[in-house]
């Protein structure tokens, strides 16, 4: 079988080469605009899960500087102007720091402390590598300085333990055993209860001090910017993140941090100075990834195409210079309205009633109309075009919405869409509403065939990406893989099938909406808050009378939703599971400007939804309390979601009680 | 290290009588027919209930014969010290017999007490582990209940671990029916390159394949697995599983080097305790921890039936003084 070209989706899975191998700059001014390692401004890189974090700070960390320098590496690196120190906080297995009968203060203390040790050892083991491959002398006198600076450095006497003379591995081997007796009393504590660690360094003297003593007495490194590239920030706790912030806050040169997370990972601000918050743009910077994809549209699309580009040209295959990705996957014949009469004659035998008929036929008959019927159901049918035929009773669900008078109506509309179909312009209104329905309506159309939704094309995988690059990839791997499975040659000259792209799809939705888990119980809250909300988008696209285009999206001042709920509205945005659209949009009553979240276009698939974005759905402070209060209880769901659904559903009775059609 | 030297003894449902006795018998109490059936079953001058607050037992659903031990610590440190304070454990003489069913315990837990054990001064333990004849719902058996909450190094297994310098570190875990823990260990060493381990023979001759398809589940969180990446080991059998990480981690040294080492026993006890075993002989002080998925509670009852019952001797000055 063909090797996946996109079997590795997640920057922690690559070597230091291949990660150099498949780094695409951002189109329209690159990534150095959105972190310079050089700066002397902390930044914090915030975003989901896959949105190019890791892969950035490892492009910059000292590995592989080493190997885009191989040459020259102490040239290269003083033309780079830093050196990155990367590296990642969950290696820290920051939860020993915590309880064990210890008070918090104790815990605080000793982190602070084993982290500058941390950092100091692998400042110091940088160091001696760069001096080494530069095959530069480790016994000469500045070495010996420098050595003598950083044991300078502790609070107290720090006897160097003897590696044959020379002094920057005995350094290094000092921090190694003092880290080691620093772990046997971290790890003993909880079986023994006695905690007995020598705090051997204030705050900073280390992370600070040891870059300071290399600029000033190896030359070499003079006038560099030792950049910490702290990835995984997400992984300390609030407190262990406020010793982090004092380092930011209270930096000195030539020291600088660039500081990855995920998104709900910023858990504070605070300082341990004296309670201080450090402020955005005065003591650090802050770029959300999603929002720059967001902002640069086009450029988001560009860099997608160029990342599968470059993975197809490391994989081998011709993708990587054909003119357009979209060719290799197959799209289906005809437009909407020819596979809407394909699906139909092919579904529905010669003579049986179409399905959205029979339906329409007994709500008329249900609900007074019986008189009518015959003329009613002449009106609406239009046995040539079943999408035109599904408009038409869209339009006629409207006019009974409005308490219309139905004949009359659907005479007017029968005219409009006669013409319509002819192909004749100046219909008016009700060409741009066909427009806007027609993709909706060919989805109920396949719903009501009993067929799949239709999910093809690579414009709409960067879509469903919903600007993180690593969802498009587990998109395309599973694609990939269907497509292998079904003995097709994807990227290789054959297309892609429709079910290839429909099966991984609808795989890569399944698989995000577990992987956006969150922790806890605010998780399992938060998954069965998605849940609901996907289902009553799913049955308002499915309803008789949508009122929305494309449901996906719902928009809120947030006045009147309770504590719980706003709480997990905002967890499900840090998750991702949501999206919040940076310029919301005002009411239309009264000006207010809204806040305005999208479903997670990943999870479209998954409940059959469109995953273009349009006009908000309508839901009150009330319904939105129901969907994601954890409290609410699954009646007063069933109960809401009735009476929202009531508005869209024949006979469009406020207080209805009938159950949604996918019951 | 050779662990095929430690005993182990088979013990068909109908031969319960002919297990030894001990002087003290420790067991979890759940639901599960095997767990009872063995409680019942041991002679032990004294049997001894240990009810872990996971299973969230209301007063009037303990059990009415042995001594009850309430403990309210979901920390495994904790609740180890407070039933041998409650049970008087400092004062018991050295050579007491002293046996633990292994089947209704919680891993960490589980996993903690040989090593407690030894630093307290005892050389020997006896573990028991039940095998059902099924899993209630097969590959759809929840195990856990409710929200996993945090994701961390199990006492006494937290080792003196290396600042990421290049090496790759490297995850192994005993992957067993529940993907969502596997899942959560995975993402929680990201960086790391993932082993699994799979019990081959499974309890059952139908498990192996129902572990498969749910383990598989958790594949994107595992990354690309080369083929060379699974181990497999018998589900019921700690030394061979021991055994297999001792060959397996050896010749990973040899032939791709590693950083960290982290072990995560999510499948069965018997898995659990080979992990242990291997930990606590080998890797105790090194850079490497055994980490494991907390969740609230766990199911009271996922089994059906009593298969046999597996005897194995623990020679607790095998492990590595820390």
């Amino acid at each position: 079988m063909s090797k996946n070209p996109f079997e590795v989706t997640k920057a922690v899975d690559f070597t230091d080469e291949q990660i150099a191998a498949t780094w695409v700059d951002l189109p329209g001014g690159g990534f150095a605009n959105l972190a310079d390692p050089r700066s002397p401004m902390p930044r914090f890189l915030v975003g989901g899960k896959g949105g190019g974090r890791t892969h950035l700070l490892r492009y910059f960390s000292y590995p592989l500087q080493r190997l885009r320098h191989k040459s020259n590496l102490i040239e290269g690196i003083r033309r780079d102007g830093y050196v990155g120190i990367y590296f990642r906080c969950g290696g820290l297995n920051s939860s020993r720091f915590a309880e064990k009968r210890q008070d918090e203060s104790t815990w605080a203390a000793i982190f602070s402390y084993y982290t500058e040790v941390w950092l100091g050892r692998l400042t110091v083991d940088l160091i001696a590598d760069l001096l080494t491959v530069a095959s530069l002398e480790l016994g000469s006198a500045d070495i010996s300085s420098f050595v003598k600076a950083v044991v300078g450095l502790f609070d107290r006497d720090m006897p160097l333990l003897s590696n044959n003379g020379n002094p920057l591995l005995a350094l290094a081997d000092t921090f190694h055993s003092i880290q080691k007796q620093l772990d046997i009393a971290i790890n003993n504590v909880a079986l023994t209860h006695h905690l007995n660690v020598d705090i051997g360094a204030s705050p900073g003297r280390l992370v600070f001090g040891i870059p300071a003593a290399a600029s000033l007495h190896l030359r070499e490194l003079s006038g560099l910017v030792f950049a910490y590239l702290l990835d995984e920030f997400e992984n300390l706790t609030l407190d262990q993140q406020r010793y982090i912030n004092t380092l930011i806050r209270e930096k000195q040169l030539p020291t600088t941090f660039l500081v990855g997370s995920r998104l709900y990972g910023l858990r504070t601000q605070e300082t341990l100075s004296a309670g201080e918050e450090n402020r955005q743009g005065s003591e650090y910077d802050l770029v959300i990834l999603e929002d720059t994809y967001r902002s640069g549209a086009h450029h988001y699309g560009k860099f997608c195409s160029e990342i599968v580009r470059r993975r197809l040209r490391e994989a081998g295959s011709d993708g990587g210079h054909s003119a357009s990705l979209a060719e290799y996957f197959e799209r289906p014949l005809g437009s909407l309205e020819e596979r809407a009469c394909e699906n139909t004659r092919q579904k529905v035998p010669s003579g049986v009633p179409r399905p959205w008929l029979e339906r329409l036929e007994q709500q008329l008959r249900t609900s007074g109309f019986a008189g009518d019927l015959p003329v009613l159901l002449a009106r609406v049918q239009f046995s040539a075009s079943p999408l035109h035929e599904k408009f038409a009773i869209f339009l006629l669900y409207r006019a009974w919405a409005d308490g219309a008078d139905l004949v009359e109506a659907s005479t007017k509309n029968r005219a409009s869409v006669e013409r319509l179909l002819a192909g004749a312009k100046n219909v008016g209104k009700l060409e741009t509403a066909y427009k806007h329905y027609r993709h909706d309506l060919y989805a109920q159309l396949l719903a009501e065939l009993k067929l799949p939704q239709e999910y093809y094309g690579f414009n709409e995988f960067v879509r469903m990406s919903g600007y993180l690059p690593r969802n498009l990839l587990v998109v395309l791997k599973q694609i990939t893989r269907w497509s292998l499975f079904l003995a097709e040659n994807p990227f290789r000259g054959e297309k892609i099938s429709l079910k290839a792209q429909r099966e991984g799809v609808r795989e890569a939705s399944t698989w995000f909406l577990s992987d956006a888990k969150s922790l806890g119980r605010v998780g399992e809250g938060a998954q069965l808050a998605i849940r609901r909300l996907a289902s009553l988008f799913r049955e308002m696209r499915f309803s008789d009378k949508p009122v929305e285009v494309a449901c996906s999206a719902f928009a809120t001042d947030r006045q009147g939703l309770s504590p719980s709920a706003t709480r997990l509205l905002d967890e499900a945005v840090s998750h991702s599971l949501i999206l919040e659209v940076p310029i919301g949009r005002r009411d239309k009553n009264n000006r207010i400007l809204l806040h305005k979240y999208q479903l997670n276009p990943m999870l479209g698939p998954l409940f059959d939804l469109s995953l273009a974005l349009r006009g908000p759905a309508n839901l009150s402070a009330a319904d939105l309390n129901v969907i994601f209060d954890p409290g609410a209880s699954d009646s007063s769901f069933s109960s809401m979601r009735r009476k929202v659904l009531a508005r869209m559903d024949a006979p469009f009775r406020i207080d209805s009680t009938q159950e949604g059609l996918f019951e | 290290m050779d662990y095929s030297l430690l005993r182990r003894e088979e013990f068909a449902a109908p031969r319960l009588g002919e297990l030894p006795s001990w002087d003290v018998f420790l067991s979890a109490y759940n639901k599960s027919e095997r767990v009872n059936a063995v409680f019942e079953a041991v002679r032990a001058d004294r049997k001894e209930w240990l009810i872990h607050p996971e299973y969230d037992f209301s007063e009037s659903e303990l059990p009415e014969t042995g001594h009850l031990h309430l403990l309210n610590s979901r920390d495994e440190a904790e609740f180890w010290h407070q039933y041998t304070r409650d049970a008087k454990v400092e004062d018991w003489p050295r050579d007491l017999r002293i046996c633990i069913d292994s089947t209704g315990f919680m891993r960490p837990h589980l996993i903690l007490f040989p090593r407690m054990l030894r630093d307290l001064g005892f050389s020997r333990l006896d573990v028991l582990y039940a095998d059902p004849k099924a899993y209630e719902k097969g590959e759809s058996t929840p195990f856990t209940k409710g929200a996993v909450t945090e994701i961390r190094q199990v006492r006494g297994f937290e080792g003196a671990h290396l600042p990421d310098a290049g090496e790759e570190d490297l995850l192994v875990i005993g992957a067993g029916y529940d993907d969502e823990l596997i899942r959560r260990v995975a993402e929680s060493k990201r960086a790391a390159r993932k082993m699994e381990m799979f019990g081959l023979p499974s309890l059952q001759p139908h498990m192996y394949e129902e572990n498969r398809l749910r383990a598989a589940l958790a594949e994107e969180a595992l990354g690309p697995l080369p083929n060379r990446s699974l181990l497999f080991a018998p589900a019921n059998d700690p030394f061979a599983t021991a055994q297999e990480l001792h060959y397996r981690l050896e010749e990973e040294r040899v032939r791709r080097r590693f950083g960290n080492l982290y072990l995560s026993p999510l499948a069965t006890k018997a898995q659990a305790l080979g992990f242990a075993l291997y930990y606590l002989c080998e890797c105790a002080g090194e850079a490497a921890s055994v980490i494991f998925p907390y969740a609230e509670y766990y199911s009271r009852e996922t089994s059906v039936g009593l298969s046999r019952v597996w005897l194995y001797e623990l020679e607790l000055d095998w492990f590595k003084s820390t």
